[in-house]
């Protein structure tokens, strides 16, 4: 068996909006691992959400397309098949969780018929009895007390985190290769992401699924996550372990967004700022999407985007970048 | 009167009534501030953290008289505007402003910019229709907007740029005194320490008093020099800023702080799980309304509710135990 569990390789996505196409996902490729977590970070509109529901196959139709490009689970394409084929594979190989857990429940079918769906779903023979059984025990792996009272009730009967921890349990339910987080901490307070993000680690350590953790919250990635791919403006900034995304960033986006942290030790009372603002995809900057805001680009940036290189195990996509790591004079950040 | 104190809040309550049944009677109190009192001083910044339902945002609101307290008084310069009659409260609002959350909702989509940031001064009178685009002018540089956008509508422009509107028509009866509600939350990260630099300069430049409130203590900490953490109503703890990180003394912010996600992937600090959630406040714990999630809870607790006192120079926190407990080994660590 292969280490690599999912493999995207040059994937472009489209939407079509009133202002004209979008380019939501401009050539990203990705490796995730077994039993990694994969954190994908980026702003809002970076194509990173895009990204996620690419792989589930649940891309709004007729608007959203995939204009090329594959995406591997386990070696087979997903890219192409039918939505019969895919929804074998969805909630058994693959499963997500959203962001507002709310949104995601179905207020009319309580949390148990919910849980136990999903079993049935990929297992036409499981007896009621048994497939009520697994979610009471899936509901008390996720920490939800009384799961045997819980799994009776409907969805506005839980608060927002034992939401999140209800839809942590559905994702889980079939013990998926892969699991998608889309910003799942997001909405929840302070101390309820703390004990969301404790189950996540915890379970991650239980189960041997890979994880992709898809938020913009850098300090929840730092926390959680083995690799770390930026996304800007629909396309892969970087790729690298946590430690030389975080300690020895090569893209400049990157850079800016670690240093523009409020809040941390070393910081002035001016923060350093990325200029600028987060470009319209429907006309993109040229060359680099990053250069209008970037301190570094060079006429080249302008021109032409860089194509990404793969550099002792981490990729890059900037011109400057790229001649950092090989050694030559690039940008000198200032440690 | 000190007269280094801008605003002094003694007592403040806020109850809003919950009703029900057919004649919609009152059944009963939910105290979303109950009794808070603290002050700020004139050129400071005060940072108000807590979770969301904990009461910041409706004490925000008090101080400007934009809901009416249910008790306690509120004095601003030595004046207590609880007791303003209507005009008298109209000339003192030019003196203090809020900024919103969301700058999406808090700009009249009807209004020019121009129009939205000059609003306030007409109503306050403070200026000559003829000085008027000067003014607008003066003001959109100032917050690093090009006055030639002053005849545009606000959804022609980003987010940041809504939050720097609202930051000019905030300045544009020159206060002295701001509230700003979450002013980042909605912002994306790499528009966030723009809009932060922003404020601190324009504090710097106009000596400025801010009362900050955010669930985000990295903001509150780059931003604020003293913070009060607030829990169901209360205040649990007043400090300057530096004391509060590296040594809290009551047991929920022991949690809030250690529940920051560090974006270093090689600080590993415990994080403490608090158990459970919020209580609603509508029936709020009896005693210290901390103590049914506290692990250092004892009888006495549960009885009566500690108030606050000073445990160190200039630190306060309410808490019965605060002298003989300490944050767990390795859960706050400087950053």
């Amino acid at each position: 068996m292969s280490e690599i569990l999912l493999k995207i390789e040059n994937l472009f996505v489209q939407y079509d909006t009133e202002e004209g196409i979008v380019q939501a996902v401009d050539d990203v490729s990705l490796e995730v691992m077994r039993e990694e977590v994969f954190g994908l970070v980026g702003e809002s509109g970076c194509g990173k959400s895009t990204l996620a529901l690419s792989i589930m196959g649940l891309l709004s139709k007729p608007m959203g397309r995939i204009v090329s490009g594959h995406i591997y689970l386990n070696d087979t394409d997903l890219v192409g098949m039918s939505q019969e084929e895919l929804r074998n594979i969805r909630g058994k190989n693959i499963s997500m969780i959203f962001q507002d857990p709310t949104a995601s429940l179905n207020p009319v079918f309580t949390v148990g018929d919910q849980l136990i769906e999903a079993y049935r779903a990929h297992d036409k023979n499981i007896e009621m009895d048994a497939a009520k059984s697994k979610a009471t025990g899936m509901l008390r792996k996720v920490g939800i007390s009384n799961p045997e009272t819980r799994i009776t009730q409907y969805p506005h009967e839980f608060s927002g985190g034992m939401k999140q921890r209800a839809m942590i349990a559905i994702g889980l339910a079939n013990n998926p290769q892969l699991l998608i987080a889309d910003e799942p901490t997001t909405n929840l307070d302070v101390t309820i992401q703390a004990q969301i993000l404790e189950l996540m680690s915890d379970l991650k350590k239980e189960y041997s699924s890979s994880i992709l953790l898809i938020t913009h919250n850098l300090g929840v990635v730092a926390e959680l996550a083995d690799r770390v791919g930026v996304m800007y403006a629909g396309r892969m900034a970087e790729i690298g372990t946590a430690r030389q995304i975080f300690h020895d960033p090569q893209h400049p986006y990157t850079k800016g967004l670690i240093n523009s942290l409020p809040g941390f030790k070393s910081r002035s009372d001016r923060l350093p700022i990325i200029p600028g603002r987060v470009p319209n995809l429907v006309r993109p900057p040229s060359g680099c999407r990053f250069h209008p805001r970037c301190p570094y680009a060079s006429e080249q940036c302008a021109v032409e985007a860089s194509k990404g290189r793969i550099i002792d195990g981490r990729y890059v996509s900037c011109h400057m970048g790229i001649k950092d790591l090989e050694g030559k004079a690039g940008i000198r950040y200032e440690q | 009167m000190n007269s280094k104190i801008l605003i002094d809040v003694k007592g403040l309550k806020k109850y809003f009534p919950v009703e029900a049944g057919l004649f919609m009677r009152k059944i009963a109190d939910l105290k979303a501030v109950d009794d808070v009192s603290f002050n700020i001083m004139r050129g400071e910044s005060m940072g108000l953290v807590g979770e969301s339902g904990c009461g910041k945002t409706t004490v925000g609101r008090c101080i400007l008289r934009l809901i009416e307290p249910t008790a306690g008084k509120v004095y601003f310069d030595g004046t207590d505007i609880t007791s303003l009659e209507k005009e008298e409260l109209r000339t003192f609002r030019s003196q203090m402003q809020l900024i919103f959350q969301d700058p999406y909702s808090s700009l009249n989509p009807r209004l020019t910019v121009g129009d939205i940031i000059s609003e306030p001064l007409l109503i306050h009178q403070k200026i000559d229709k003829k000085d008027i685009n000067e003014r607008i002018r003066r003001l959109m540089v100032e917050v690093g907007l090009s006055p030639s956008q002053s005849r545009r509508y606000p959804h022609e422009f980003s987010g940041g740029q809504k939050q720097r509107i609202s930051i000019a028509r905030a300045l544009s009866v020159v206060p002295n005194f701001i509230v700003a509600d979450e002013p980042v939350a909605a912002l994306d990260m790499s528009i966030r320490a723009q809009i932060l630099n922003l404020m601190k300069d324009l504090q710097a430049k106009y000596g400025l008093t801010y009362l900050i409130i955010s669930h985000d203590l990295t903001v509150i900490k780059h931003m604020c020099n003293r913070i009060m953490v607030m829990y169901l109503g209360n205040l649990v703890e007043v400090a300057e800023r530096d004391s509060l990180f590296k040594r809290p003394y009551h047991p929920y912010s022991f949690a809030l702080i250690s529940a920051i996600p560090i974006p270093d992937p090689s600080i590993r600090k415990k994080r403490i799980i608090l158990k459970g959630e919020v209580p609603a406040p509508i029936n709020p714990p009896s005693g210290c309304r901390f103590h049914p999630r506290c692990q250092y809870a004892k009888d006495l607790c549960s009885e009566k509710a500690p108030v606050l006192e000073e445990i160190v120079k200039n630190h306060f926190v309410a808490c019965h135990f605060a002298d003989g407990i300490e944050p767990p080994e390795g859960s706050i660590v400087e950053f």
